[in-house]
This record gives C-alpha cells, sequence and structure tokens, in this order.
C-alpha cells in the first residue's frame, strides 16, 4: 500500500529537560498537520520540554509504498536522506551527490520523496544539506528522524489511548499472526549545543568548568549536575549524596529523558537508533537480553551494544519485558560510556506489574498515565489496597533516598505487610519479588563471598601505579593479595549453566576517596554489584539506586546478598559498580563472572586443582572438547601515576573526564616506549621477548591442539577499543556456525564477547588493542602456545599429552633473533603458487586533486609497479593483492626504506599525537602481518613476536612469507608491525584479499587479467561475474596542503567553524582520513564554492578524489571494506540505496545498509543485494559514506559508486 | 518386520496419540528457525492434542514459544505432519517458564 | 547380505505417515490452508486447488513477498512443518493493509 506523510524541516527551540536547558537554534522534522500546534507549544513553554518536540518518528509496512512531501522552512538547502530504502536516486535521494539532480530543496520549497520499504527495520533520515559538524551543521541540532518499518500487515496504535497514530515515538504494534508488542524509539544523539536558562554553558557544580557536552535520548537529557544543585541547595534531601542518587525517583521524582512503560512479560521492540554525530555509544538495557540479530535464531545474546552514528539495532528483549524470571520494576537503560551517562544519556523502561488506567498516582503523587493492555494478552490485575502493584509497596519516603531492600542487608530489616503481600511466596535475601532460580527444582547453588576493597595496584615493571586501585576480591584471597603473595587482577568467578548463584557481597572501601591529579576528594559511602546477562529481582538485586526501585548497594563494613541464576550458557557477564562509578571504575572496580556448559569442572591450570575462580583456567567437560578460558578485561581513564609519583596523562584540571590518565588489560599495560632493549634502540624488536623479555600483561597459556575461549570484556570507562589476535581467527557470533571469520573486535564498556579458538600451531601469538594509542600504551600481550610439557600448564584431559620436554624454554638474551631457518608452508604440496615480490618505500602521495600530499609516504607496491610509481606514472595506492581459495602465497618483502626520510626523527609526532609521547626512533625495518588466512605464526606473521624468529626485514634485504588460503575468508588486512608508531600514519597498510576456487580477475577497463588494484573483474564458472570494489579506509594520516603547510584535521577541515577550542578533539581524532590514500575534504570545496548545498556535486566541483568506482545497472558488486589503520574513534560505513546481509556468510541474516564501529583491523565482505543500482536497477551516482557528521564526512570519507545506463566507451560492460 | 506383526503400520503411535488427545503436549518440529512474516522463532509449540490424523495432529489452542513472546498463542490452530516432528513430549504445562535461548 | 535383526518391507511407517498426509489433503481442496516452512517464502495462505500426487496446488493470497501472491504455487507436501486448513475451526485471519 502507499502512505503519504507531509514532512517539514522546521526551526525550534529544543528545551532537553525540566530544568530548562535547550538548544536555540534546534532543528527537527515534524510532519505538516502537527506543526502549528508544536511551533505555538513550544511558544507557551519556552522553559519546559514540549512533548511533541521529538524526533520524527513515522511507520509503516515491509512492501509499502511511501511518498515524502517534504518541505524546507530552514534557512539553507535540505533533505530527507533514507538508508535502507529502495528509491530512485535521481528524484528521492535526498542529496545532491555528484552528477545526479539534485534532490535538496531550498527555504520554502517542496520536493516530493517515494520510495519503497522491501525488508523491515529502521530506515534512518537525516539531512545531507548541510553535513557540517560544527554547530551551524543540521544533524547536531537535530535535523534527523525514522521510518520504521513493520512486518506486512502490521497496524499501530497509541499506548495510552489504544486509538490509531499516524506518528510518535511509543507505539504498540499489532499483526494477525503475530503477538502484539511494545514499540520504543530510542535515538541516541550527541553535542547538541546546549545552555542552560541563562544562555550560558552550563558548569558542573563540583569541578565549576564547562560539564561535558550533551549526550540525549530523544531530544532529551538528564544531567547528573543539574540533580545535584538541588541537593547542595537543600531543595531535596540535603542529606543525599553520591552519583547513583540522581537515578532516584524517590528524591527527584522521575526523569525527563524518556521511560519506556509496558508490563511484565509484554513483547517488546526497542528501535535503537543513532541520530548523533560523534561518538561510538553503549546501549545497555538492565535486566533484559536479546540476539544480536534478531532474524537469526542462532545469533549471540547481547546485553550491550555499541552504536556509532547513523546506524541502528533493534533490541528486542528475549521473554519480553521483565526477562525470563519476569521481573518487574524500573530496568535503567543508559549509554555505558560513564562520562556520557553521568552527563544525563539514560532513561527507564519501567515494568509495571498492576493494570494502570490512569486513576493511579506516583508515590509523590505525580498521576500515573494510562497504559493499554496489548490486545493478545491478559491484562494485569488492578491494583489493591492490599496490592497496590510497583512502585507504591516500597516504603520509601519521598524527598528521600530510596530504602534499602528488605531481607538483603545482613542485620537489616524485614518485610512490612504490604511488602510481603507483594513478595514471592518464599522472599529470601536477594529474591524477594521475583524468584529468578525458582524455574528449576533444586537447583545447583554455588556461594561467594566477595568484598570491594582498595590497595595500590601495579601496572608494570617502570613502577607505573595507582595508588587508589579499587578491586572486586573474593574474601578468602583478601590476605594473599593485600600482602602480595598473589597478584591482583579482576576477579572472574566460574559457574555452569542451570546454577543459582549467592554473593553475599561487603563494602570494605574506605569511606572517602582522597583527591589527587585526576580526582577530587569524593565520598563514596556505598556501593554495589551490578551484573549483567544472569536472571534477577531487579527490585532488590540490581546493585543501583534507580527509579523507583529500593537502593540495592550496601554501605561501609555492611554486607548484602544477592542471588542470581544463570539459566543457559552465557558469555562473560560483567559485573562492575552502580553508585560511584565515575569515581571508582576506572581504579578497577569490575570483573566477570562466566557460565559455562552444564556439568563442567573448573581447575587451576598449573595445579590441576579444583578452583572457582580466575582470569586463565582449564575447563573439563565430559561430552564437550576441554578448553582453556581466558579472560582479558580492558580499560581507559586509568589513573595511573609514574614510580616518581607523577599523574601520567593527568587531565586540565581534577575532576575532569576529558580523557584523563591512560590504559589497562587486566590490571597492566606494556608499554612500547620501554621496549627499545636491543642494539639501536629498533623498535621492530618491541614485541620480542628474546629483546625485551615476556611483557608483564597476560601471557594465555595453553599446548598445540588446546581449544580455548577468549572472553572479552572492558571495564572502564568510555572509549572504543580494537581486539586483534594476530595468526588466529574465530567464528563471529560463537553459536552460528554459519557466522563468518574475524580477528578483531571492536569493544565499548561492559560489551562481551567469546572467541572459541583452536590453538592449530606452537608459537607465540601476538593479541593487541591494536590502535595505535592503545598498542603504543600497553595494550598487547601474547598467547603462547607449547609444543612440550611445561611443568606449570597441565595437558587438557581429553588430548594426547604433549611430548615431554627436550628442548629448555627460550630466555631473553637481549639480542635480536635470527630469521626463520625453514619456512614450513602450510596447505597441500602441490597446492597453486602465487608470488608477489613486494618493495616497501618512501614516496610522497597524493592525496587529493587539491594537491594534498604526505611527503613521507611508506608504501608497499609489488616491485614491477615501483618504477612507475617512482617516476610518476603511477600514483600510490594501497597494495591490494589477491588469490584464490586453495592457493598458496609466496610474498618476498624487500625494505628500502631511509632513516632520514621519516619526518621525526626521535619518534615524537606533535601531529597526529597520542598520549605519552616518547623517543621512539623510526625503524628502517619493515613487516607484512596478514589477517585470517593460515601460517606458520613462527614464519610467516609478518612481525617479530615473544619467542618466535624475526619477520621483519632491514634496508635491501628481503624475506619470504607463505601463506596458504585454507578458506573463503574475503578480506583481510595488511599491515607493517616493525614501527606501529612511526610507520602506519605513513600509509603502511594493504588488503590481500581471498576469493572462491577458480576466481580470474581482470582490470575492470582493459579487461587484462589483473591481480592487483582496488576495484577488478572476478570472473569464475561457476559464480555471477562482478566487479569488486575494494576500500581501504583510513584515518590518522599526516597532510600537507599544496603550500607545504601542515593540515591539522579535523580542525583545519571543520566548515563553518565556531570559534576555535583546543579541546575540541581528542587525541585519537586527530588525522587526515579518507579511503585508499585519497580524500576529498569538503573545506576545499566549500572555499571554492561558498554553498554548503553542492558540496557533493561533480556537477559543482567536478569528481571527488576518493574513488570512483563504476559499473553499469545490476551489475553484480561487492565491496571489501576494511580498516587497516590506526586511530581509535570508530567509523561507519554507508551505502546510498544498497543494503546487504549484515553477516555475509549467512542468508538468514538481518539486511542492512551500513557497517558500524569500524576501527582498526575490521574486515567486512559486502556482497550488495541485487547489484549496481540496487533492486530497481537505477543509473546514478551513489554516495559511499561514513556515517560520523564530526568529523569524517567534511574531513573527506566519502566517495561515489557511478552506475551507468548506457555503454560508456571506456568501460566494458560485463558478460 | 514389526515386532507387533499383526498390528497395521502406524496403529501404535496413532492409537497412542488418540489416547492423549485433550492433553497439553510439547512438540518440536525439524527445522533450525521458522518465520512468519520477518519474526524468526525456534519451531517449539506446545498446545493442547485437538486432533489425530495418522499422518499429523493438530493442537488447539496452541503457544508459539517466540523468544520475545514465548507464550504468544497462535490465532488458529496449527498442524503438524508427523515426519516433521522431532521430538515431543506429552502432559507438558504450557505455562512453564524454561529457557529457550 | 547382512544379517539384520528386522526384515524392511514398504511401505514403512514413514510411508503410511506421509501418504496419510496426501490423502488428508485430497480431500481438503477447496479450503483455505495456512503453511509455514523453512523455506522462502516461509508462509504461504491461500486455496487448496487440487493434489497432484505428492504436492499441494494452492491458490496464494498471501506470503511474506507481495509479489509472490495471487498465483498458484506447487508446495511438495512432504517439506510443509506446520500447518492449518480451515475446516470449521477458527478462520485464518486476513492481513490488514494498515489504516491509512
Amino acid at each position: 500500500m502507499k502512505r503519504c506523510f507531509h514532512v517539514v524541516a522546521i526551526p525550534i527551540r529544543i528545551v532537553l529537560n525540566t530544568f530548562g536547558d535547550y538548544n536555540p537554534h534546534g532543528m527537527m522534522y515534524v510532519l505538516k498537520e502537527n506543526e502549528d500546534e508544536v511551533r505555538e507549544r513550544v511558544k507557551r513553554n519556552p522553559f519546559s520540554p514540549v512533548d511533541l518536540v521529538q524526533p520524527l518518528v513515522i511507520r509503516a509496512n515491509d512492501g509499502d509504498e511511501v511518498e515524502i512531501k517534504f518541505e524546507n522552512k530552514l534557512p539553507f538547502a535540505t533533505g530527507m536522506h533514507f538508508s535502507e530504502a529502495d528509491y530512485d536516486v535521481q528524484t528521492s535521494d535526498g542529496a545532491n551527490v555528484g552528477l545526479n539532480e539534485n534532490t535538496l530543496v531550498e527555504c520554502g520549497e517542496c520536493i516530493v520523496y517515494n520510495i519503497k520499504a522491501n525488508h523491515p527495520g529502521v530506515y534512518y533520515f537525516s539531512d545531507l544539506g548541510n553535513p557540517a559538524s560544527s554547530d551551524q551543521g543540521s544533524n547536531i541540532n537535530g535535523l534527523f528522524g525514522s521510518l520504521f518499518v513493520q512486518a506486512r500487515g502490521s497496524w499501530w496504535t497509541d499506548p495510552v489511548t489504544g486509538c490509531p497514530i499516524k506518528s510518535g515515538v511509543y507505539a504498540d504494534i499489532h499483526h494477525p499472526f503475530l503477538p502484539s508488542h511494545r514499540e520504543y524509539a530510542w535515538i541516541f544523539h550527541d553535542e547538541m549545543p546546549a545552555v542552560d536558562l541563562t544562555g550560558n554553558k552550563p558548569l558542573d557544580p563540583v569541578t565549576n568548568q564547562e560539564r561535558e557536552s550533551t549526550h540525549a535520548i530523544n531530544y532529551r537529557y538528564e544531567p547528573l549536575q543539574n540533580r545535584k544543585k538541588l541537593i547542595d541547595e537543600g531543595v531535596v534531601c540535603p542529606d543525599c549524596d553520591g552519583e547513583e542518587v540522581h537515578h532516584d525517583s524517590w528524591v527527584f521524582g522521575d526523569p525527563a529523558t524518556p521511560i519506556l512503560r509496558g508490563y511484565v512479560g509484554d513483547p517488546a521492540r526497542i528501535r535503537l537508533v543513532h541520530g548523533g554525530v560523534k561518538e561510538t555509544h553503549v546501549f545497555h538495557y538492565h535486566v533484559h537480553q536479546w540476539f544480536q540479530d534478531p532474524t537469526n535464531t542462532d545469533s549471540e545474546i547481547f546485553d550491550a551494544q555499541a552504536i556509532s552514528p547513523q546506524s541502528w539495532y533493534d533490541v528486542n528483549p528475549l521473554y519480553g519485558l521483565g526477562s525470563l524470571q519476569g521481573s518487574f520494576g524500573d530496568a535503567i537503560i543508559h549509554c555505558h560510556l560513564y562520562p556520557h551517562f553521568e552527563v544525563g544519556m539514560w532513561g527507564i523502561n519501567r515494568v509495571f506489574n498492576t493494570l494502570q488506567d490512569g486513576s493511579q498516582c506516583y508515590p509523590n503523587g505525580e498521576p500515573i498515565e494510562a497504559l493499554k493492555p496489548l490486545p493478545d494478552r491478559a491484562p494485569p490485575p488492578l491494583p489493591t489496597k492490599k496490592k497496590p502493584g510497583f512502585p507504591n509497596f516500597i516504603p520509601g519516603k519521598v524527598g528521600f533516598k530510596a530504602p534499602r531492600p528488605p531481607l538483603g542487608i545482613v542485620g537489616g530489616r524485614g518485610l512490612t505487610k504490604i511488602e510481603r503481600n507483594a513478595a514471592v511466596p518464599n522472599p529470601r535475601p536477594g529474591a524477594v519479588f521475583t524468584d529468578p532460580c525458582g524455574f528449576v527444582d533444586d537447583p545447583v547453588v554455588v556461594e561467594y563471598n566477595i568484598s570491594a576493597i582498595e590497595l595500590p595496584l601495579v601496572y608494570n615493571r617502570e613502577g607505573w601505579h595507582d595508588p587508589k586501585g579499587r578491586i572486586y576480591v573474593k574474601d578468602e584471597d583478601i590476605d594473599d593479595i593485600c600482602s602480595g603473595k598473589k597478584e591482583p587482577e579482576p576477579l572472574i568467578i566460574h559457574m555452569a549453566a542451570g546454577t543459582c548463584i549467592r554473593i553475599n557481597f561487603t563494602n570494605r572501601l574506605p569511606n572517602v576517596a582522597d583527591g589527587d591529579a585526576f580526582q577530587l576528594v569524593t565520598r563514596t559511602y556505598e556501593v554495589g554489584l551490578h551484573i549483567h546477562f544472569v536472571k534477577f529481582d531487579v527490585l532488590v538485586n540490581d546493585g543501583a539506586n534507580v527509579g523507583w526501585n529500593y537502593d540495592s548497594s550496601v554501605l561501609p563494613g555492611e554486607t548484602i546478598r544477592y542471588e542470581y541464576f544463570a539459566d543457559v550458557e552465557l558469555k562473560a557477564w560483567f559485573f562492575h559498580d552502580h553508585l560511584f562509578a565515575n569515581y571508582h571504575q576506572q581504579h578497577g572496580l569490575f570483573g566477570s563472572g562466566v557460565v559455562h556448559p552444564r556439568f563442567a569442572e573448573f581447575l587451576d591450570s598449573c595445579t590441576g586443582e579444583e578452583v572457582d575462580s580466575g582470569t586463565q583456567i582449564t575447563v573439563v567437560q565430559p561430552l564437550i572438547p576441554d578448553y582453556r578460558d581466558f579472560s582479558l578485561m580492558v580499560h581507559d581513564f586509568a589513573l595511573i601515576f609514574d614510580k616518581k609519583g607523577c599523574p601520567l596523562n593527568p587531565p586540565e584540571f581534577p575532576g575532569s573526564q576529558d580523557d584523563p590518565g591512560l590504559f589497562g588489560v587486566n590490571y597492566k599495560c606494556e608499554p612500547l616506549q620501554f621496549r627499545l632493549k636491543g642494539p639501536d634502540c629498533d623498535p621492530a624488536y618491541s614485541f620480542s621477548s628474546f629483546v625485551n623479555g615476556d611483557p608483564v600483561t597476560p601471557i594465555l597459556q595453553c599446548y598445540e591442539g588446546d581449544s580455548f575461549r577468549i572472553r572479552l570484556l572492558q571495564g572502564a570507562q568510555e572509549e572504543s577499543h580494537s581486539f586483534n589476535v594476530h595468526g588466529m581467527r574465530w567464528k563471529s557470533d560463537r553459536p552460528d556456525v554459519e557466522s563468518r571469520f574475524n580477528a578483531q573486535q571492536h569493544i565499548g564498556i561492559s560489551e562481551s564477547f567469546t572467541f572459541e579458538i583452536w590453538a592449530k600451531r606452537f608459537g607465540d601469538y601476538l593479541w593487541t588493542f591494536e590502535t595505535e594509542e592503545d598498542l603504543w600504551n600497553g595494550l598487547w600481550g601474547l598467547i603462547r602456545v607449547f609444543d612440550e610439557e611445561v611443568d606449570f600448564l597441565i595437558p587438557l584431559p581429553d588430548q594426547i599429552p604433549p611430548p615431554p620436554r627436550t628442548m629448555a624454554l627460550p630466555e631473553c638474551t637481549g639480542i635480536p633473533p635470527g630469521q626463520p631457518e625453514i619456512i614450513d608452508c602450510p596447505g597441500p604440496a602441490d597446492a597453486p603458487v602465487k608470488r608477489f615480490n613486494i618493495v616497501a618505500f618512501q614516496i610522497p602521495i597524493i592525496y587529493s586533486d587539491h594537491l594534498e600530499k604526505d611527503p613521507f609516504g611508506i608504501i608497499f607496491a609489488l616491485e614491477e609497479d615501483m618504477n612507475d610509481i617512482i617516476c610518476g606514472k603511477k600514483n600510490p595506492v594501497p597494495l591490494v593483492i589477491r588469490a584464490n581459495v586453495g592457493d598458496r602465497v609466496e610474498v618476498n618483502l624487500t625494505s628500502l626504506l631511509e632513516f632520514n626520510k621519516f619526518p621525526f626523527l626521535d619518534g615524537i609526532w606533535p601531529y597526529p599525537p597520542v598520549k605519552e609521547q616518547a623517543c621512539y626512533p623510526p625503524s628502517i625495518r619493515i613487516s607484512l602481518h596478514s589477517q585470517l588466512i593460515d601460517y606458520d605464526v613462527k614464519t610467516s606473521a609478518g612481525e617479530t613476536v615473544g619467542f618466535n624468529p624475526d619477520q621483519t626485514v632491514g634496508p635491501n634485504e628481503a624475506i619470504t612469507y607463505c601463506w596458504y588460503v585454507d578458506e573463503n575468508v574475503g578480506t583481510c588486512g595488511l599491515w607493517d608491525m616493525a614501527d606501529i608508531r612511526n610507520h602506519r600514519s605513513l600509509g603502511t597498510y594493504g588488503a590481500f584479499i581471498a576469493e572462491p576456487k577458480g576466481t580470474e580477475f581482470l582490470n575492470p577497463y582493459t579487461l587484462e587479467p589483473a591481480c592487483n588494484g582496488a576495484s577488478v573483474i572476478l570472473n569464475n564458472p561457476f559464480l555471477p561475474v562482478t566487479r569488486e570494489f575494494v576500500l581501504v579506509m583510513y584515518d590518522g594520516a599526516r597532510l600537507v596542503d599544496k603550500c607545504d603547510q601542515l593540515i591539522v584535521d579535523p580542525i583545519d577541515g571543520i566548515l563553518l567553524a565556531d570559534e576555535p577550542d583546543p579541546d575540541l578533539v581528542d587525541t585519537y581524532d586527530n588525522g587526515s582520513r579518507g579511503f585508499n590514500y585519497r580524500t576529498e575534504r569538503l573545506i576545499n570545496r566549500y572555499v571554492k564554492v561558498p554553498n554548503l548545498g553542492v558540496l557533493f556535486s561533480s556537477k559543482v566541483h567536478g569528481d571527488p578524489s576518493t574513488p570512483l568506482f563504476e559499473a553499469y545497472a545490476r551489475d553484480p558488486i561487492t565491496f571489501r571494506l576494511l580498516n587497516p589503520s590506526e586511530r581509535r574513534r570508530s567509523h561507519g560505513f554507508f551505502l546510498h540505496g544498497h543494503y546487504w546481509n549484515s553477516t555475509n556468510t549467512d542468508i538468514t541474516s538481518q539486511i542492512k545498509s551500513f557497517i558500524s564501529e569500524i576501527v582498526t583491523g575490521l574486515t567486512r565482505d559486502i556482497p550488495v543485494h541485487y547489484g549496481a543500482g540496487g533492486v530497481l536497477g537505477i543509473p546514478g551516482d551513489y554516495m559511499y559514506r561514513s556515517g560520523n557528521i564530526r568529523w569524517d564526512i567534511e574531513q573527506g570519507m566519502w566517495g561515489i559508486m557511478r552506475v551507468h545506463g548506457q555503454v560508456q566507451g571506456h568501460l566494458p560492460p560485463i558478460k | 518386520m514389526s515386532m507387533y506383526k499383526n498390528e497395521p503400520l502406524g496403529e501404535r503411535l496413532f492409537e497412542f496419540l488418540r489416547s492423549k488427545i485433550g492433553s497439553d503436549i510439547l512438540v518440536i518440529t525439524d527445522s533450525d528457525q521458522l518465520n512468519i512474516f520477518g519474526q524468526t522463532f525456534r519451531p517449539i509449540f506446545c498446545g493442547r492434542l485437538n486432533q489425530v490424523e495418522p499422518g499429523h495432529i493438530e493442537l488447539y489452542p496452541v503457544i508459539i514459544k517466540m523468544v520475545n513472546a514465548p507464550f504468544f498463542e497462535f490465532p488458529t490452530p496449527l498442524c503438524f505432519p508427523l515426519e516433521k516432528i522431532s521430538q515431543f513430549t506429552i502432559d507438558f504445562d504450557c505455562g512453564t517458564v524454561f529457557p529457550i535461548t | 547380505m547382512a544379517d539384520y535383526k528386522y526384515d524392511y518391507k514398504f511401505p514403512t511407517v514413514n510411508d503410511v505417515h506421509d501418504q496419510s498426509l496426501v490423502y488428508y489433503f485430497m480431500e481438503q481442496v477447496g479450503k483455505r490452508i495456512l503453511i509455514m516452512s523453512p523455506a522462502f517464502p516461509f508462509i504461504i495462505i491461500g486455496i487448496i486447488l487440487e493434489t497432484i500426487d505428492d504436492y499441494l496446488v494452492v491458490d496464494v493470497e498471501t506470503t511474506n513477498i507481495a509479489e509472490l501472491e495471487n498465483r498458484d504455487w506447487f508446495i511438495h507436501i512432504h517439506d510443509i512443518e506446520v500447518f492449518y486448513v480451515e475446516n470449521g475451526g477458527p478462520p485464518i485471519p486476513k492481513l490488514k493493509d494498515g489504516y491509512c
């Protein structure tokens, strides 16, 4: 059917909370029929949030045609660009790209867009007429919304009235064959310019400095700082204190941010959308879990989800609201990045257990709005005097902190009569109103005694330390840890599925935390254990102080009892403190539980004795292969000092959240600046244990043939990290054998991943958090696979025991190892061999037609191309090489690097910087590391790691690597590992593509055979002839302009820049960016023609410098996307008018039109559905780009795929 | 040859199931997942055994154990070919809460 | 030949089940049916026109995909995983095409 909407883009004052913080220059899309009312209400309520001021959410069904009449009332050309949709790019792109017709409209004009919804999901729309990242931009000020596409045959009603609705962030969705469900739009956005009632930037009442930038949901945020002022000024609860109390509705009433309302068991879908411009947030939803891919029942289970700008996820809580256990109460939903959470990026999922017909009130007298029960479910009981329902049975006192839970605190109170009426039949500590362990008769119960303690933590041999480390420990380990007998590490507890877990948790932290260069004196008088994944009663057991729930934390010296149920085998469940997380989480107060298969037993990997905790253990199970279990917990904002007591990377003022401190993994770091011990201080041996000894960071140990699981978690605090394992790989969704192989994973705080790996060959494997700043500051370690027995590692009981040791274990000698003597190549002896003679040399790289260049570029190139490149016949491009599955690949690498050609001979780069700079003179050795394919890590990993032989190569020397393409792993990143500090920014990366067996590669313009290059035709007798486009996304480049002046990106590329703010960017935002050594910075175009509306137009500016990929309509196309570069800021990838399976190897996976959370090491294969021009096969220019308005698109991270309708002389059609 | 030589093929199961008409039964069928208008689910069903035929059974009322709505009652009866059933269990309380992930 | 404990003869019990289903569908011609299958397009609703051997011919009014509707589909009976035939019981709901 056809649905019609008339949408207007208007300027609007957006009031973000009841404290009156507002954006005077807000912009929004609104339905025409609501426009006058919105304007009128805002006029009447200049200081209060207005309900109708919300991101526009409209709805349609799968298969519908949607006609949008778009009217622009903003003072610049705007439009609506829809992701996911099928449309004619000449009429409905909502942009002005390449040679297309302009589908933006000027102020006062209208245009009609026609789109078709051919798959369910979120069709995010936003403006591309004004892509400025500054405060003058459109997206940052709110010009975004979503079309939610439902299952065919759905209809939707207002949750309060039950009447049909045309738009709105909340709806109940109904269907004749499917359960009715609640649908909630949860649209994160960031950086919106906001001021307080006085028109000034809001201050933090503790530091008296400007508070963090806006991090909001649906145009609302509820900053701690506002609520704290009410306490400080005695308006509410004068004796309340602490950061978590600002989530307490007993003190403040409900927040201005979204409260998603439903009844216990209601099916629900949160449409998680990122409408912001910059940050990759982490969505976390208490109590609930969901499938990472809701269309795939074999998918991994998540309870925290990272999300980059302009992308979206469907969060369908398993078992409906309240989860399996049917927990009712307030489940907080928040961005887990703690500075964002603190500044107000949170809301509540309120799960009622009694019917709300509009006649009830909250304890503070605020009426509870009516909520229609879903029509296909029995309504909950009406509240009665004896059973008033949540929250009215809780004995709280309005204006004061929430009460502590009944029964939980040792020596504490019992149940009131009215609480007793609401309780389960057998209430007990931690399980009062819901029984998490009640599904199973007589479940296995394990009990832990855990405390939070403070102690100094030493991070490395150089004496970097946190004098006020705060960690969770088992009570029985306190003495050994505090006396130094036992090394402190994050507490990882282990249990089997089906276990009822009881925890007696004691607060042994000092009541007051002292101040220092990082933080102000803080009273941290209460602490809790907030848990993820497991089943629990949210009212009494959340380890938090949220909404109208109890405060389930505990005071100093007291013990609280918690109870959880591990229903099925789970990943590692994160636990942390929710009460003062902004103060002490980054001091180490986090841990994890791992739920193993039923009947698993846990052994100490050294002694074989049974254990119930540890970061490295051995797991035995009678029916599945025994395995090693390794946990790595990374964290940032580590507030550490050097051995002299000087703070490392202190903030400008104590209490600042502006990226203070450094990093740790399991409370350790091994910075590369201290690993220059060999002759010549050569960085090429920084990872060598022969030269520098083993790192203090975890060395994960196993025998050849063992299987193992890595539990990857992030314990603190704000930043993205990129975990990579070199020389190994895993299935991206562990439960789904159809998922793709990965060797990299983006992670944000609270996320949890399990990687199941088989240790195929002995040797030392490098694991890293691969972005430059992380690696530089020590986030790396080893996986050590032994070939012969060692006395500190028991063999896995179900494996053939390793042979007795014949060779002494290697030791640090201080001398670089030699190169491998014999290269043992995997794969059959008669496998076809592809040889690549590759040279690495220094050459200026021209990055754009605006003559922006890197005068110090280092590239990998085929030997036969080198002369053409040097004499200027060919402009350098990243090396892209290919081979087929079943091929053996022989790489002969030669270094021609010269020391004096590096920009900074001491290795200290003023730009782009990293934290904690130090001398690290450039290496003139180089190497080529490949991801995902098969090789012997001792000879062909392209890096000198642990006690492996040298695999770097010096000037005018050559080395040979041998790889075997054993699987169709698609795109593999290639990069240098000899000097990650001085080489990567200069271009030392490329791609290897594993193609299907029997594929030939042709130059798309000459149809001559061509093994390398970003654009080729793939010709395979059993597969469609396909055009392949390789996009090597990069960041962190150091460019100069045509006058040889340094370009300081992103600052120099900002359109309509406001006053320069030196603190605007983080270290990891620095550097220029784009695709394939090319960039198309919009500022150059704007300077030439100062018109925002034509920035992407080739008619005005010519084609961009970034790759212009060409195809004919309906040609099969596949994109190969990778980011082998260096910075920690995550990017996105979008292709207008096209979509694909989110897991390319699984046809049942969800269909999407983007790749999200792109950071160092990511690789993706994108076989685009329906080929070039999408399902409609429409010729035109389709933009590919990042989703980050701040600061990718305007800094040049975009390009065009040109789809021709007519045969072009220069481009032969494919068969 | 059947151990029950005098009994027509298929008769035992047929008679057994007929004797259970009116019982609640949990049925799990073959496939990895099914898909109703984009909503995917593992094929786990629970309902009242309403009718038994030589080649199939019918449940009504019947719940589809969807992960987001484990007690979703389908609007019509559902029939399951005996050859597509992987396993079933009789006298199962369809209100039982159990993990399905 | 191996010395099997049982002497297999056709039809097997599987054949009986399968054939019974074919007979059942033969009696349902003219009625509305709902079919679920793990094979694309996963759900089919329509009128049974006839059976041909172990195929069901359905005039399909509704599937996941609008483009595949309003045509006759030949459906392999033994690939049907779940079904319901309107036979005096509750009607199969009709998909609404929305309210606006």
